[in-house]
């Protein structure tokens, strides 16, 4: 009994511990249930909010890229262009229509890349309603789409031109933007998007249990609803969202009658994006949120539950079903054990899957059971290991140990949660292994401390190895990048520097540190918007998947007004793993060198390029082909002056050109081609020069220019060398010392010699002697004080013969105004001249003779007549006394001593009868006489003889007082009738130089004119005509006087003229003052001048030079 | 010697036949299958770069007749002997033979009086008109419209004593133009039609001739840099060349043409390419052919 009953209190006693154990547990249960259900709707609320908050934050961003990209339509080139354009004065017709046309197709380009952009979010085709183009009046100026070109809200339009960006009216929402150009305000572009297109996106669409709503400045605007309901909401919102904070459940009470649409017991999330003036809230229906009971009655139901099973339990017990009870708490164990073992399984599976190891820590003890997995991490199999706190902490390696200790001791002393490290330990082959080591505690002791702690190792070696890579390669691109000797700066997606080299810095006149998150845009001179849309390139155009941007043109504003820095730009898109752009790196040269070389360059091009135009003549560069590739503008020029020139058609003058200039160049690389015009010819000439360039491509460069007019002038130059060559007269052409440098053929025929003879020989090849040294010296002089000179000279031919010829000397002057360089001789041969001369003369000379005959033949038979008369006489005479003579011979001859008587009386007789006394007395007057006469005679035919002698063609030195006496004597029958002449010749005069007879001939035409002059004029003895000679030392003067008539006044000019003559017809031929000017001024370097007075009469005057005279014939003295 | 000379002239005269038998009729070119369209990079008619107006409608019409489509690429001074296979010159004595490359010339040929003597031309595919511009910052004043003549006459006035760009062998010779005679000097280029305006901004020369198509294009390139003065000529057409022989091929090219711009298929391939012009001539891409 006392075992029963020991039996069954010891039962009782385990039903009660099992019924308190089971309330404990269903108390540890209920508390555990509703602390979980209290944090999983802390965690729904939390997870909601945070989509609200993501859901704001998307919105936002939505919203300011659309306002970007507004922005950005109103800052494009092609808008900014329409109003430059129309501020040029552009019209519609011409230009501004298809100004228009290119925003149209910009805006229409803008709307598809939005809706391709925003498909997935929006699930539309179309996001943009309208885009609008106002000018500042607020007209329309385009819109796209093309057929929607609907009215602007009177609200939207108040509100352009207030700063304000977004508007929303109906169920619109409208961007705007102001168009600027040079803070000069032009107009705005409108864009209107359907709000709900932007707003829905809020809302997944398949959940229908919540609702969002949207307040934009204070006014709901999504979704759309009566005026009412959005009124009732718009205050209850407000009041709710006055007294809650920021971004947090609001509780509101919705009256059911009026807003319907909402669930019955709503909570609020609420998310606002200030900036904007957006509120965006989330209904959720809390019946659906959370699980329909809450904590509290849940806890409720399970205490009343528990409860009813305790008090089941208890009536089990006590209707003696306590085994059975034990049997259902064993078979629930039972379950429970297998459900746990399931667990158990469950987790091995999950741990032998991913190879977990595992470690139960004995804190106490310090030993610790690893599985097998743990021991393989490290290369060891489980029973290699007798593992304990001690053994773990040498495998550790010594660096991390310190954070290994700190995070274990935090876990030990109830700091943290939870016990987590990285940490390497050592493998059996020596290496490390990165284990991520996270433990709980399972157990803890009397005093709370961890007893037991379970946990687990996850070999991360290969994640660390990644990371450490990565880092690695991140550090060495920052190395990279820092020290890049040029310029690298990387910009991420919001257009901040992240990363920058040191040269950069440097050359910026930056720290490192003071870049690192500048916007890029401050960096550079140019724009902000510029500079922003170009490092935003891989954002910019989504459909266009540029990868790079090269030579961008940029300028550096170094800090602090350091400066500017002209640089080339290359930026290319840095990704991520996905191939998302994440941002951009720059790579900057400074290109201020290059830009100065660029421009030297061009400077120096167009210091070639007008060179090349000024050349006169076109230059051509041809390919291989020979097609043109480029030509200068002189080319194009001489087109065109050569077209006017030569009348072609300049459209088909330069392809004549090519195509000629083609099979021409392909022959030879200079040459010359001819076209005709009309009535033109044009002669062009090439010269062509071929290089290869580094193309390896031939390339010709032709110069050709109009040779016409050189042709011409070389044709008549070629006539002028031909007429120059071929003339009759004789052209020597010297240099300044006389020094012959070019001779005609017909200098070589008059002299003899051949051009090679005389070239580079001196005048004086020729010098005959006939002219003396003062001579030369004064026709050197003359031409080297710049005279044309004019004279003859006596030369000596090659084969020593004399020529005379008449020679001009000119100077010969480069130009004008310089110094004389040559002389050029033109030599005429007179030689047949003087001839003809000399006949003339000498025909004139018998002439005169002839017509003196007369006159000669009585001065002549004056004296013979009355010599024969003489000789009449003496034959008489002797007639008279040969008698006499005969008795006189035989008287001598009969030697006998006395006279014979007889003979005696016949002498006597004929001495008487032949009046000897008389003809002793006479005889010798009469033989004197004779000889008298004979002598006159003599003279008169000496001085015939004289006069009418040919002459000579050098000079010789005569007494000229003994010319006048022959000429007088020749004359005298000319005058004696008519005049008396008297001489008064001077005796002091030298010796003349000259030719005698042409001299005879001057006087003997003088003395007949002055005998003529006074023949008509005064009868015998009135007349006079005078002679005389006078010698001044240098000159030998003559004067030729009458007392005639004289000449008339207006004939004295032309009394030397050949042929002129006053006297009859018959008379006179008119050559004698002719041949008296001739001899005296030309042949002699002498002077004639004549002073008449008309009824005075005449006298010339003869001045010549003595010793001057050329060709003065010494020997001839 | 003398077989030699005569092998020579042989082979010379089988060598220019040769050159000279490339022109094929439709049914020849249907047979080899090929459609040689003759095209110079110009503005976007043939962009050089594998498409363009002129491209899209040439390989469209070489879909129709059901053969392969082949770009021969051309310059100004040789297209038109490229497609006729005689070098032309403007007083049309002197001619020479050249090879016939093509079938037919699309890219933007303006239809000319003196083109018109050499080869025919399609029904008219483009408008154009001559325009005289320059750049934004050079100090002549755009005309104020009123009509096609007076706003010519506006803008020869504009033509006094400046340097103005052309080129020879094109629509843009400023010697085809009654304002030829006017005081004015005229510069020709070389390089290529697109570059005329750079030539004008680097100051090759005060002013340069533009038409329609290239102008707009230089808008739309150079936003806010192109200023046009006024027009110079008249409204022009383009066409599309055939040799005068070919008029089976131009015929079956006006048909194909016709279809398509009834179509509007024409009206959509232009607004691809210059979607200005639609504009700038509406009458031309709306009116029947």
């Amino acid at each position: 009994m006392p075992l029963k009953k020991y039996q069954k209190h010891r039962n009782m006693l385990s039903t009660i511990a099992a019924i308190i154990i089971l309330l404990g547990l269903m108390s540890i249960l209920l508390i555990m249930n509703f602390r979980a259900q209290v944090d999983v709707q802390h965690k729904i609320n939390q997870r909601i909010q945070g989509e609200v908050d993501a859901n704001a934050k998307r919105l936002e961003l939505r919203l300011q890229q659309l306002m970007f990209e507004i922005n950005q339509l109103a800052r494009s080139p092609e808008v900014g262009a329409f109003f430059k354009n129309r501020d040029l004065g552009m019209s519609m017709r011409y230009g501004l229509n298809a100004s228009l046309n290119i925003i149209d197709s910009l805006f229409a380009k803008r709307a598809e890349i939005v809706n391709l952009v925003t498909n997935e979010l929006t699930n539309t085709h179309t996001l943009y309603e309208r885009l609008i183009l106002l000018d500042k009046n607020l007209e329309m100026l385009t819109a796209w789409p093309e057929n929607n070109r609907s009215y602007i809200p009177q609200k939207v339009k108040n509100s352009l031109g207030n700063q304000t960006q977004m508007v929303s009216y109906a169920d619109n929402l409208y961007f705007l933007s102001q168009v600027e150009n040079n803070s000069v305000h032009y107009g705005y572009i409108v864009a209107s998007v359907d709000s709900s297109a932007i707003y829905s996106s809020l809302l997944p669409a398949s959940d229908l249990s919540n609702t969002c709503l949207v307040m934009h400045n204070r006014q709901i605007v999504f979704p759309s609803m009566s005026k009412e309901h959005r009124e009732h909401l718009k205050t209850l919102l407000d009041e709710a969202e006055s007294m809650s904070q920021k971004n947090s459940i609001l509780p509101i009470t919705i009256d059911k009658n009026i807003c319907t649409e909402l669930p019955p017991e709503p909570v609020v999330f609420h998310a606002s994006i200030p900036d904007m003036g957006i509120s965006v809230f989330l209904v959720e229906d809390i019946s659906t949120l959370y699980e329909k009971n809450t904590p509290l009655q849940l806890l409720v139901v399970m205490l009343l539950f528990s409860s009813s099973l305790i008090i089941f339990a208890l009536r089990l017990a006590r209707s003696s079903s306590r085994n059975q009870a034990l049997n259902e708490n064993l078979i629930e164990l039972k379950k429970r054990e297998s459900a746990l073992e399931d667990k158990n399984l469950e987790l091995q599976l999950i741990i032998n899957g991913a190879e977990l190891g595992t470690w139960v820590w004995d804190v106490p003890s310090g030993r610790t059971n690893i599985n097998s997995h743990w021991a393989r991490m490290l290369g060891y199999e489980k029973e290699e290991i007798d593992l304990n706190v001690n053994s773990w902490i040498k495998k550790v390696h010594p660096n991390d140990w310190p954070e290994v200790q700190k995070s274990l001791d935090a876990y030990l002393a109830g700091e943290t949660a939870i016990y987590k490290t990285d940490h390497r330990l050592m493998h059996k082959t020596g290496k490390w292994v990165w284990v991520r080591d996270i433990g709980q505690t399972l157990n803890l002791d009397s005093t709370g401390r961890p007893e037991l702690i379970r946990g687990i190792h996850i070999d991360i070696t290969e994640i660390k190895s990644a990371l450490h890579a990565a880092e690695e390669a991140r550090k060495e691109a920052d190395s990279v990048i820092s020290n890049f000797l040029d310029s690298v700066l990387v910009v991420g997606r919001h257009l901040n520097i992240t990363r920058i080299s040191k040269e950069t810095s440097q050359l910026l006149n930056y720290t490192e540190s003071e870049l690192a998150g500048l916007p890029v845009s401050m960096l550079f001179a140019e724009p902000a918007e510029k500079v922003n849309l170009i490092f935003n390139f891989p954002f910019e155009d989504k459909t266009r998947d540029i990868k790079e941007l090269r030579n961008v043109q940029l300028t550096f504003k170094k800090n602090n007004e350091a400066g500017m820095l002209p640089v080339s730009i290359n930026l290319s898109r840095v990704e991520d793993d996905n191939g998302a752009a994440i941002g951009v790196v720059a790579g900057a040269k400074d290109v201020s060198e290059l830009n100065r070389a660029l421009k030297r360059t061009e400077e120096q091009k167009n210091f070639i390029r007008d060179i090349l135009d000024i050349i006169p003549g076109g230059i051509l560069v041809l390919d291989k082909d020979f097609s043109l590739v480029e030509n200068n503008r002189m080319f194009e020029q001489l087109i065109d002056e050569w077209c006017s020139r030569y009348g072609f058609l300049p459209e088909s003058l330069e392809n004549k050109i090519l195509e000629r200039l083609t099979p021409s160049l392909k022959k030879q690389d200079s040459g010359e081609f001819i076209f005709y015009s009309d009535n033109k010819e044009m002669i062009l000439e090439y010269h062509a020069a071929s290089s290869k360039a580094q193309t390896e491509k031939l390339t010709r460069v032709v110069f050709i220019h109009d040779v016409t007019m050189r042709h011409y002038a070389e044709s008549t130059c070629r006539l002028h060398s031909t007429v120059l060559e071929q003339t009759s007269e004789g052209v020597i052409i010297t240099d300044v010392n006389g020094v012959i440098l070019y001779t005609n053929l017909a200098a070589e025929k008059m002299s003899g010699y051949m051009l090679d003879e005389m070239e580079g020989k001196k005048t004086s090849l020729f010098k005959s002697g006939v002219q003396n040294r003062e001579f030369y010296s004064n026709l050197w002089g003359s031409i080297q004080s710049g005279e044309v000179w004019k004279g003859s000279i006596t030369n000596r031919a090659k084969d020593g013969s004399l020529f005379e010829v008449e020679i001009t000397i000119s100077p010969v002057r480069a130009n004008s105004t310089s110094e004389v360089s040559n002389y050029v001789s033109l030599w005429r041969d007179v030689s047949q001249e003087r001839t003809l001369q000399q006949q003339l003369l000498q025909a004139q000379k018998l002439e005169a003779v002839g017509q003196l005959a007369a006159g000669i033949a009585h001065e002549i038979n004056t004296p013979i007549q009355y010599i024969q008369n003489n000789l009449v006489f003496f034959q008489d005479a002797f007639a008279d006394i040969d008698p006499l003579l005969g008795l006189i011979e035989q008287e001598i001859n009969e030697p006998n001593d006395g006279l014979n008587v007889e003979r005696r009386k016949q002498m006597q007789q004929i001495i008487k009868e032949c009046d000897l006394d008389f003809l002793r007395e006479d005889m010798p007057q009469g033989i004197k006489d004779a000889l008298d006469g004979i002598d006159h005679v003599t003279q008169i035919v000496g001085a015939m003889r004289e006069f009418s002698h040919p002459g000579k063609s050098h000079k010789i030195a005569v007494d000229f007082n003994n010319l006048i006496k022959n000429a007088v004597l020749v004359t005298k029958n000319e005058w004696k009738y008519n005049a008396e002449l008297k001489t008064d010749l001077d005796p002091e005069l030298p010796l003349f130089p000259c030719d005698p007879g042409s001299w005879s001939q001057v006087l003997l035409n003088l003395i007949v004119n002055c005998a003529d002059a006074i023949k008509d004029f005064h009868p015998k003895p009135e007349g006079l005509i005078q002679i005389s000679t006078k010698w001044d030392g240098k000159h030998l003067e003559l004067f030729i006087s009458d007392n005639g008539g004289g000449i008339p006044e207006h004939l004295k000019d032309r009394i030397f003229e050949p042929f002129f003559t006053t006297k009859d017809v018959g008379k006179g031929t008119g050559q004698g003052l002719a041949v008296v000017y001739d001899i005296v001024v030309n042949k002699h370097s002498g002077t004639v001048r004549c002073d008449s007075l008309q009824g005075e009469g005449t006298v010339i005057i003869i001045r010549v030079p003595v010793n001057d005279n050329p060709g003065y014939d010494r020997s001839g003295q | 010697m003398r077989i030699k000379s005569l092998a020579l002239l042989a082979i010379s005269i089988v060598i220019l036949y040769a050159g000279s038998c490339f022109g094929r009729t439709l049914d020849q070119i249907r047979e080899e299958g090929v459609l040689r369209h003759l095209g110079v990079p110009y503005a976007n008619f043939v962009t050089g770069q594998g498409d363009g107006l002129s491209v899209e409608l040439v390989k469209r019409f070489a879909e129709y007749l059901g053969v392969r489509y082949e770009f021969v690429k051309s310059s100004w001074p040789d297209i038109l002997s490229d497609l006729t296979g005689e070098k032309p010159t403007l007083d049309s004595e002197d001619s020479s033979r050249a090879e016939k490359r093509g079938d037919l010339i699309a890219n933007g040929l303006t239809i000319l009086p003196w083109r018109q003597q050499i080869i025919d031309f399609s029904y008219p595919t483009f408008p154009t008109q001559v325009w005289l511009v320059t750049t934004a910052d050079f100090p002549l004043k755009p005309i104020s419209p009123e009509n096609e003549e007076v706003d010519i006459k506006q803008t020869r006035e504009l033509l006094k004593n400046i340097r103005l760009l052309g080129k020879k062998n094109t629509c843009l010779d400023p010697m085809l133009y009654p304002f030829a005679q006017d005081d004015f000097t005229k510069v020709y280029f070389d390089g290529v039609l697109n570059d005329l305006f750079p030539a004008i901004i680097k100051g090759r020369a005060d002013c340069t001739l533009l038409d329609v198509p290239d102008a707009l294009v230089a808008m739309g390139r150079w936003p806010g840099q192109v200023k046009i003065l006024g027009p110079l000529s008249e409204q022009q057409h383009m066409g599309v060349g055939f040799r005068k022989e070919d008029t089976e091929l131009r015929q079956a090219f006006n048909e194909f043409y016709a279809e398509l711009h009834r179509k509007q298929i024409y009206r959509q391939m232009v607004n691809k390419y210059y979607p200005e012009v639609l504009n700038c001539f509406p009458d031309f891409f709306t009116s029947d052919l």
